[in-house]
């Protein structure tokens, strides 16, 4: 039954993981840059909630959509006026984007250094009790972390296929002047996107604050776990994230289980590791051929 | 100056090096005016500076008799002017309905974009039956059907054809001529840029001869064929 519940631990976490991947992914796949102010956004997020939950005394439910739509806001407004600069003057501007979101992501973990000092921060759980179903246990906290997560994953994943926002997005992701000659306004899509990207990560920022405590570069945590679900998934593909949060979720809560948790992060980047080197461009394009093969057959 | 489409004094350069030299032609109403010339002749150049994917220009483009030079490409399509690029413009990861739906994204009513896609469908009954496949799992010629349906899913007024005929087998080539002929007999005034001087001559009224930047002739297709200029560069003597 350890192995049971060590599955469902991981799945748990794995949720949180693929929200982080999801986010990050989004903007990868619609404008070809690695965000590395990600994890500030994380960061502002958790501090965020701190304030609202804890020193403004708000509800959870009230602290989770007040902190998503200030970081939204956020994020448009680090695009807008810090990303849309450099595109403009610049065709190839990839890199030196990237090297933005590089430079954000110090000055925001000093600036906060500076307002809010270096100490950890944190509360002790939003919930406490847990769900006892005989063969595992399941607190109430980690029941309500996988409940939003999946409720965000589907969220995305309907707003992605199913609104006019989403097909948009998806033809910026594939092929830019053909966006632009079908009337998409590239600019509105990268600003939504952004804001978008933030406002997802925005959810495990608040959430995991009483597993990962706040702090001004608590920031690398979860930009790694981007990274390895990312490229664990297909860069770009929103399905491959979701599993790869999940895959990487498992990895490192049965590798902390039964080899030490000491190598909990070791292991499941050896395995992440692994599975790139059978599937270099990751798992999603494959899931992709699969999907197309009972298409057709 | 109150034409349909015109086009004056465009100069077109990347950095320092300058490729298009004062074009200047007019399109009527349903015409087909096809643009001819070889590789390097500014024919792709041409096309991205009139809808604005290419920005280094000066000159004046007037559609409908208004300057059109200064509107960001993407307001084209709703003001009736579609562009379907040399790389096709469509999405390869897109299952073939998705490309026309995006295709129609400007159409606002729901109502209207599922006509349109339905009356694509009854052009181009081969897009039906691939509706499920993703496009970059289609043949050449299929691509081709594709961004022709994506181009003309809104009906637009004037739509511009950057070398269709490209990397299509002859028979295709002449299906897909007789595919312009019948958009245009839909009410579409067509440009078609083209190397295939003979298929395109065939198929459009009017054609200009793109050299080096230049328009260097231009006349009724008819006299063009039997031009001797043309004859000797462009339909092997």
């Amino acid at each position: 039954m350890i192995l049971l519940q060590q599955i469902l631990n991981g799945i748990v976490i794995g949720a949180m993981y693929s929200v982080i991947g999801v986010g990050f992914t989004l903007i990868f796949g619609i404008m070809r840059i690695l965000n590395f102010a990600y994890g500030e956004f994380y960061m502002l997020a958790s501090y965020a909630a701190f304030v609202a939950y804890s020193e403004l005394h708000l509800p959870l439910g009230v602290v989770l959509i007040l902190t998503m739509a200030v970081l939204f806001a956020i994020g448009v407004v680090t695009e807008e006026s810090l990303v849309k600069p450099v595109r403009e003057r610049t065709v190839d501007w990839s890199v030196p984007v990237i090297m933005v979101t590089l430079g954000l992501q110090i000055v925001i973990q000093n600036v906060v250094l500076l307002i809010a000092g270096g100490t950890y921060k944190g509360v002790a759980s939003y919930l406490s009790g847990s769900l006892d179903l005989g063969w595992v246990v399941i607190s109430y906290e980690r029941l309500l972390i996988l409940g939003v997560s999946v409720l965000l994953l589907v969220a995305t994943w309907l707003l992605i296929q199913k609104t006019k926002l989403g097909l948009a997005m998806l033809a910026v992701s594939q092929n830019r002047e053909g966006a632009v000659l079908s009337g998409i306004n590239l600019q509105r899509v990268y600003a939504i996107s952004f804001g978008l990207s933030a406002a997802l990560v925005a959810v495990p920022g608040v959430m995991l604050m009483p597993l990962l405590y706040v702090y001004p570069t608590v920031g690398h945590v979860p930009i790694m776990k981007a990274f390895a679900v990312t490229l664990l998934g297909g860069m770009g593909s929103v399905e491959g994230a979701i599993l790869g949060g999940f895959i990487l979720g498992i990895a490192e809560t049965l590798s902390s289980a039964y080899i030490s948790a000491l190598m909990k992060e070791g292991v499941a980047f050896a395995f992440m590791i692994l599975i790139l080197i059978f599937y270099p461009s990751g798992i999603g394009p494959y899931f992709q051929q699969v999907r197309q093969k009972v298409i057709r057959s | 100056m109150n034409s349909f489409f015109c086009v004056s004094e465009l100069n077109a350069s990347y950095g320092d090096l300058q490729v298009l030299w004062g074009i200047r032609f007019e399109v009527s109403p349903s015409e087909i005016v096809a643009i001819l010339g070889g590789n390097g002749a500014g024919k792709t150049t041409l096309l991205r500076s009139i809808v604005g994917l290419h920005r280094q220009r000066s000159g004046q483009i007037q559609f409908e008799g208004e300057d059109i030079s200064l509107l960001p490409p993407h307001l084209l399509i709703y003001r009736g002017l579609a562009h379907v690029p040399d790389e096709r413009g469509i999405f390869p990861d897109l299952t073939v309905e998705k490309n026309l739906i995006i295709g129609g994204y400007s159409i606002r009513n729901s109502q209207k974009a599922a006509s349109a896609l339905a009356w694509i469908y009854q052009i181009f009954p081969i897009l039906r039956e691939r509706k499920k496949f993703l496009a970059r799992s289609l043949s050449g010629g299929e691509q081709q059907m594709l961004a022709l349906g994506k181009g003309m899913i809104t009906r637009p007024k004037l739509l511009f054809l950057d070398e269709p005929s490209s990397g299509l087998s002859p028979l295709m080539v002449q299906r897909l001529m007789g595919y312009i002929v019948k958009i245009h007999g839909e009410g579409t005034t067509v440009v078609l840029v083209e190397q295939n001087v003979r298929h395109a001559l065939q198929t459009a009224h009017r054609a200009h001869v793109l050299e080096n930047g230049r328009i260097v002739l231009e006349g009724q297709s008819m006299d063009l064929m039997n031009d001797p200029r043309v004859k000797k560069a462009y339909l092997g003597g």
